[in-house]
């Protein structure tokens, strides 16, 4: 398996507190890969370190090696780096404009282009997600009027219009329906095939049905790594709780 | 329900109409001092820029059943057209640089520095304007006057207006820097203030695909944030228009000349309403003091007109935001 990113002793401090205490971890191309792990340990600052959205947080300290494609992400220019990174959030976040201006915002920021090439790339984008159909007489609606598992799979094709390589979603259907869910679940098996996406969840079930390689972290360190999700040779007694009661 | 609590009910009802009825009562109270200057002058007053008080040693003439000084006619377009400009000036240097400050605060401070910078900001609002008009007569007017404003004339001259004559180094230039000094605080902390409200999601949002710092800023001043950036340069522009002292020192005091260039002297409405005041108070027929007035009421109007105004493009800036946007 190619490895697209590596992280090595990744340390996240916010003034004293730790949050991400010498991390390490790989990233595989082409593959979904999860991070599984109890709320406040650390899988979203993650994410937000291999954007470079801590950049934005100054009071946030970033310590460790981490490489993108061969290159220390620090010599990365960051707003460079997050075209190739995409991000999703956990609650969807449109922004306050119309269906198509949402998707084609980010390709305007980058480039000139023209109508006819825009109008293919949104259509491009939202087919990808499955939205076209939903949504093709009504682009020039407001992105709100969307239900939530819409306006999700609005924000991925806003991502996906600017061809990341990587896709980071942060607990994407967090906030869903579960047919939604179904839906964007069902959505990240087929992105692998062009995009790498990483999947931060708490959500085993979920990991079960998309993950292809599954990492566990707690109190910001990754304790397992598994193809699949299942985790042998586990030591800490906190880490096996804890499991214990995601199986549950 | 007993007796003290009817009282205290009935009392702050009362207490509730105190400030439209303090709004009515000015009005009232200006509109009745300035009748008999808006039925003297009619239209004149809006057309003519000459203020002339007439000759007070000779008997009064009984003019539209008003008794005033003959030759007395009460033109204020000098002052309208001085205050305009001087009011435009500064927003127009105030807002850019007000939009940057923030910019940069909200942007590249950390936050443990970005309150206190912005503490100092707002207390910049708080010196009195009489400073202001102190720093630009010692250390603003030779400035423009030996050095600015010549070069401005020699090298902007194909601009209209920029070719004129320059005299003193008091006018429109001076006053229209002082009051961008005194509202670019007003404006920057509205601007902050309100860049920081953005939501976080929305911001990360941005940020996540590409967005520079620079077009973060952007789309936040004319989305987002499109109400209070309004609000902020309308709040900065109500200041302008009435401020009085500042303007009175370094306006130049003309008077019956209109502008020709940027470095005309300029006499704005509320710079004139103080400088004349004394005179018309002394004058017999009371017409000069009632003059006054109706400058006085005309700028109230002005003011009201644009916070008004400033509440209904900020509130249809808003709804707009929901309809559709481009960047």
């Amino acid at each position: 398996m190619e490895k697209i990113i590596e992280i090595r002793d990744l340390k996240v401090n916010a003034g004293k507190k730790e949050i991400i205490n010498g991390l390490d971890i790989d990233i595989y191309a082409n593959r979904v890969n999860t991070i599984v792990g109890p709320s406040g340990g650390g899988k979203s600052t993650l994410l937000r370190c291999l954007n470079r959205l801590t950049d934005l947080e100054p009071g946030i300290r970033v310590n460790g090696n981490v490489t993108f494609q061969g290159k220390n992400l620090m010599d990365y220019d960051d707003v460079e780096l997050r075209r190739e990174i995409g991000m999703v959030f956990q609650r969807p976040n449109p922004f306050p404009m119309s269906i198509y201006d949402n998707v084609a915002f980010g390709l305007k920021l980058q480039a000139k282009v023209s109508k006819s090439v825009m109008d293919m790339m949104v259509q491009n984008a939202l087919e990808e997600v499955g939205l076209y159909d939903e949504v093709r007489d009504n682009l020039k609606r407001h992105a709100n009027t969307l239900s939530g598992g819409q306006q999700q799979r609005l924000c991925i094709a806003r991502a996906l219009i600017l061809r990341p390589k990587v896709l980071m979603m942060d607990e994407p259907t967090s906030s869903l329906d579960p047919v939604s869910k179904g839906r964007i679940e069902d959505l990240i098996k087929g992105l692998k095939e062009k995009y790498t996406v990483i999947l931060v969840t708490h959500d085993m079930s979920q990991a079960r049905k998309v993950s292809d390689y599954t990492n566990l972290i707690y109190n910001g360190k990754i304790v397992a790594s598994s193809e699949g999700t299942e985790f042998t040779d586990i030591e800490d007694q906190d880490v096996k709780d804890y499991l214990g009661e995601l199986a549950e | 329900m007993d007796t003290k609590n009817k009282f205290f009910n009935f009392f702050t009802f009362l207490m509730s109409l105190v400030p439209a009825l303090v709004l009515i009562t000015i009005l009232a109270f200006v509109l009745f001092y300035a009748w008999p200057s808006i039925v003297f002058n009619g239209t004149t007053f809006f057309t003519s820029y000459i203020w002339n008080v007439g000759i007070s040693s000779r008997p009064p003439v009984l003019v539209r059943g008003f008794l005033v000084p003959p030759n007395a006619s009460f033109g204020a377009l000098l002052f309208i057209e001085s205050t305009l400009i001087s009011s435009a000036l500064a927003i127009l240097i105030a807002f850019p640089v007000s939009f940057l400050v923030s910019l940069g605060v909200e942007m590249y401070l950390p936050a443990r520095a970005k309150r206190p910078l912005v503490s100092l900001i707002e207390l910049f609002a708080g010196i009195p304007s009489v400073v202001y008009g102190l720093w630009g007569i010692v250390v603003l007017e030779p400035l423009l006057l030996n050095t600015i404003e010549p070069w401005m004339r020699s090298n902007m001259y194909f601009i209209p207006g920029f070719s004129g004559e320059v005299l003193t180094g008091s006018g429109i230039i001076a006053s229209g820097l002082i009051l961008s000094l005194m509202i670019a605080p007003i404006i920057t902390s509205v601007m902050v203030n309100s860049f920081d409200s953005a939501p976080k999601e929305i911001k990360q949002g941005l940020v996540s695909l590409g967005a520079t710092k620079w077009e973060l800023g952007k789309y936040l001043a004319t989305n987002y944030s499109r109400s209070s950036t309004y609000g902020g340069a309308l709040l900065g522009l109500g200041r302008a228009l009435g401020e009085t002292m500042a303007v009175l020192m370094v306006g130049g005091g003309i008077v019956n000349v209109l502008p020709s260039s940027i470095y005309s002297g300029i006499n704005t409405m509320a710079a004139a309403i103080v400088a004349y005041l004394d005179s018309a108070i002394g004058q017999g027929t009371g017409i000069n003091l009632s003059a006054l007035a109706e400058l006085s009421l005309f700028l109230m109007v002005i003011s009201l007109a644009v916070n008004l105004l400033g509440r209904r493009i900020a509130g249809r800036g808003a709804l707009r935001g929901v309809e559709n946007d481009k960047l």
